[in-house]
């Protein structure tokens, strides 16, 4: 989608018109550097913001409220890309030329400004009661992943694949802060994402840009211009291969392979590194689900997965126990294989292909369109249209992904498997 | 052809071709991706079935086993050439029906071509029955050790002595050993006829050029035979206790399901009621704007876990209620009360109003993306109901419709199990 910016002094306001769907979506993205300590509050305040506010007191109210309005969806998520931790709230409404009713997006853009601007409080802190309730659900939270053996398995895996590095990659919640945790720390966070984040602003839909103009310039809203941080980063480093294993009473073993990356997370690398994580386990044709599923049935589930926003990269896959080993040197003699440069040209071209064919994709979602705008246009400080996405999807070969998977290296073995 | 309105700018377009398969086309201008499923009326609770009063049996998981095999019929991975041109194909099986369907952005006439040709004739080797028979084992294994998984099997055995609700659609390790090849030639002859099947075409598709080819297709062209009505009849015996509770050492939290049924003689010809008013029901009864969902906030014995979901199929269904919580005692204690507390609950307009206002919203909302609104038409399909009813009737929901499930809220028909750490 091309993307407008608004001329309106104090904020940045963007718009991405299109007349395709039915509704409009807001997005409310604020930025700042990634502070670990404050990870938790920043997760709470996801929750806390959306479920009730000053005017709209307790999830019911709200619940009514966003039904009145025709079934507003709402949704608040904090994440993190390289050094740069992003809360963005969304807003979907449905746009009022379809409806018998005028006055709609107004009425959800008040509430997504009431949401944000206006959370409940109580002699001037977020609620006491709402810090408490976000901790038992974390705690609860907590409990319910070790009693899912696969959700357990891969958060004990990142636990111990990011462990020299933990306070930078964001994965919540962090217990050794939780307990300092109060209504106190949560309303200082909150402050500072309202008076110190980077605050932008997009609307997606169609819309009168003129009339949407004037309902931003009413509220006065204001954006922090920072710099200062980056969004691409490494932080791993080379290290012994370490290699965990767990034991729980029964059932499937789990294992996933963590994979040391010698390279930043520039443009071209993560590019190659994208087109290599499809071939290598991303679709039923890749190396791993030909290999290790077809071929060898060693597995029902093998995947691989490259994260751009922290440049990690891992494998994983459930199995029985017997099969465990095998499983583990077939996978690290694929990947030997695709770094001596044995990747057919047609599985290569397949992979892009596939890439492509999901940029594309997007435009069948709005909310997904918009959401990848956004992420784009965070990371590389302008519009990066899905033109120039596609070009520099086309340019890469072969030799620049073996280029890059070449500075791959096994990093953590964990294995959770049964006492059996 | 006939012409079933959806919204206002959304139709679609039905027709049946000559041996039989009916085809339905949602045809959604200036999207990239299109998306096609063929669905046939055969499913996990097939493993016992009439024709002309004749009993039939298959091992337990043979229709999930059979959608496997036929991603290899007549030796010719199927995957390959949707692959080739960049789309994406998969399969699954449910308790009634297997549903095989594909996306795509380009050479959507080439690939439902391809598609339609895999069911015209059938023929399974030794060597991928033997593959997929130990590709199956390793997916079986996947639920193995999920307890929240065996609680909801628990519970639903509890309701409905009926193993056709409670085993698992895929069968167990030890009855799909007995699946050979003579079993899948069987389940084909009986279940996969075009007129046991459905097709549904979503996406930028010109609708008479798709019938045109359709006509012209092997598969319409194929006689298949005379289809023979299936029977089904799984025997349901009166449930033999209300409440079960199960210590578990291994477990870090404990697991409640709660099931509130809703009496066998209401799903005589009334499925499509069901799929109207179940869900605002439980919306209004335990979503945000409900007393039940108030009071466990203030008791702290709700937590992100909590879920409420109508379990609505043509011959059964209920109400589940989950949590996986370290208070399971005083949930249960709650709920019980709770529960039996709705025959004699008002429904508040003010929150009903708003509930219909959010439906009008949502309908807009599925219909403004292709996927969504394939699985909605898909949805009333397979439960065999007629499209312009379910959207004329569900804009004219009343609060006298949804109060009609108050009623079954009593002791007989609520059920409990409790997984205890």
């Amino acid at each position: 989608m091309k993307i407008h910016k608004r001329d309106i002094p104090g904020i940045e306001l963007f718009y991405l018109p299109n007349k395709k769907f039915k509704t409009i979506d807001f997005a409310f993205v604020f930025t700042n550097k990634f502070v670990d300590e404050e990870l938790n509050e920043r997760q709470f305040l996801t929750e806390i913001l959306t479920e009730s506010t000053q005017k709209y007191r307790n999830s019911e109210q709200m619940s009514l409220v966003c039904d009145n309005l025709y079934g507003i969806d709402k949704a608040c998520s904090y994440n993190l890309s390289g050094d740069v931790g992003i809360t963005t709230v969304l807003l979907r409404c449905i746009n009022e030329k379809y409806l018998d009713e005028e006055g709609i997006t107004d009425k959800a853009l008040n509430l997504l400004i009431e949401m944000i601007y206006n959370p409940k409080k109580n002699k001037g802190l977020i609620p006491l009661a709402a810090v408490k309730d976000q901790k038992n659900q974390t705690e609860q939270f907590i409990l319910s992943i070790k009693q899912n053996k696969t959700a357990y398995a891969y958060y004990e895996f990142m636990k111990h694949f990011t462990k020299d590095f933990e306070d930078k990659v964001g994965i919540f919640p962090r217990l050794n802060h939780l307990s300092k945790v109060d209504n106190l720390t949560v309303t200082k966070v909150y402050e500072k994402m309202i008076k110190e984040d980077r605050l932008q602003i997009f609307v997606s839909g169609d819309f009168d840009f003129e009339k949407m103009d004037e309902f931003f310039k009413k509220h006065q809203l204001k954006t922090n211009v920072l710099e200062g941080f980056e969004y691409l980063k490494n932080y791993g480093k080379r290290r012994d291969l370490y290699e965990v294993l767990e034991r729980s009473s029964n059932g499937q073993t789990r294992i996933y392979l963590g994979y040391y990356l010698d390279f930043l997370p520039k443009k071209n690398n993560v590019i190659a590194m994208k087109i290599f994580d499809e071939l290598f386990g991303g679709f039923e044709y890749s190396r791993l689900f030909v290999n290790i599923r077809e071929k060898l049935q060693l597995s029902y589930y093998v995947y691989s997965r490259y994260n751009e926003d922290n440049n990690l990269f891992f494998v994983g896959l459930e199995t029985s126990k017997n099969n465990a080993k095998k499983a583990i040197s077939e996978i690290d003699s694929e990947l030997k294989k695709c770094q001596q440069g044995e990747i057919s040209e047609e599985l290569f071209l397949q992979a892009k292909t596939n890439i492509i064919k999901r940029i594309e994709a997007k435009k069948d979602s709005q909310t997904a369109g918009l959401i990848q705008s956004i992420v784009n246009f965070l990371k590389y400080g302008s519009e990066y249209s899905e033109d120039e996405m596609l070009r520099d999807l086309e340019i890469i070969s072969i030799d620049d992904v073996l280029s890059v998977i070449r500075r791959i290296s096994l990093d953590t073995v964990y294995i959770y498997t049964n006492e059996e | 052809m006939r012409v079933i309105k959806l919204l206002s700018d959304e139709f679609v377009y039905h027709e049946q071709m000559q041996n039989g398969l009916n085809v339905y086309i949602h045809p959604k201008n200036n999207f990239v991706q299109s998306y096609a499923s063929l669905q046939v009326d055969f499913g996990g609770r097939d493993f016992c079935y009439y024709l002309n009063g004749l009993k039939y049996d298959l091992p337990e998981g043979t229709a999930h086993f059979l959608e496997h095999m036929l991603f290899e019929n007549n030796d010719q991975p199927l995957s390959e050439i949707f692959v080739k041109s960049n789309a994406e194909i998969n399969a699954y099986t449910s308790r009634r029906i297997t549903s095989y369907y594909f996306s795509c952005q380009n050479d959507f006439l080439m690939l439902l071509d391809a598609l339609l040709e895999n069911f015209v004739s059938y023929d399974f080797t030794d060597k991928s029955i033997e593959k997929e028979r130990k590709i199956i084992t390793e997916e079986l294994s996947m639920n193995d050790d999920s307890k929240a998984y065996k609680a909801y099997k628990t519970l639903s055995a509890m309701m409905y002595q009926d193993k056709s609700i409670h085993h698992d659609i895929g069968g167990t390790k030890t009855s799909i050993k007995a699946i050979d090849k003579d079993m899948l030639c069987q389940a084909v002859k009986h279940f996969y006829h075009p007129k046991n099947m459905s097709l549904v075409l979503t996406g930028d598709i010109d609708v008479e050029n798709t019938i045109a080819f359709l006509r012209k297709h092997n598969f319409s062209n194929t006689d298949f035979g005379d289809f023979i009505s299936i029977q089904r009849n799984h025997p349901r015996r009166s449930p033999r206790s209300h409440k079960k509770t199960k210590l578990d050492k291994d477990l870090d939290t404990s697991i409640v399901e709660i099931g509130i049924k809703i009496p066998d003689e209401y799903f005589k010809n009334l499925n499509y009621m069901h799929l109207l008013y179940s869900n605002p029901f439980t919306n209004i009864f335990f979503g945000p704007t409900s007393k039940i969902y108030r009071e466990l906030k203030k008791k702290n014995l709700y937590n992100f876990t909590f879920s409420t979901t109508p379990i609505i199929e043509d011959d059964y269904g209920f109400f589940n209620i989950s949590i996986e919580t370290n208070k399971s005692k005083q949930f249960i204690e709650y709920m019980i009360k709770a529960l039996l507390n709705i025959k004699d609950e008002l429904i508040n307009p003010r929150v009903f109003n708003a509930y219909k206002r959010a439906e009008v919203g949502r309908a807009i909302k599925v219909f403004d993306d292709v996927r969504s609104s394939h699985s909605f038409v898909k949805k009333l399909l397979i439960n065999a109901i007629e499209i312009s009813d379910f959207m004329s009737a569900s804009t004219n929901i009343s609060i006298k419709d949804i109060a009609f499930y108050q009623n079954f809220f009593i002791k007989d028909n609520i059920f409990i199990v409790e997984y205890q750490k």
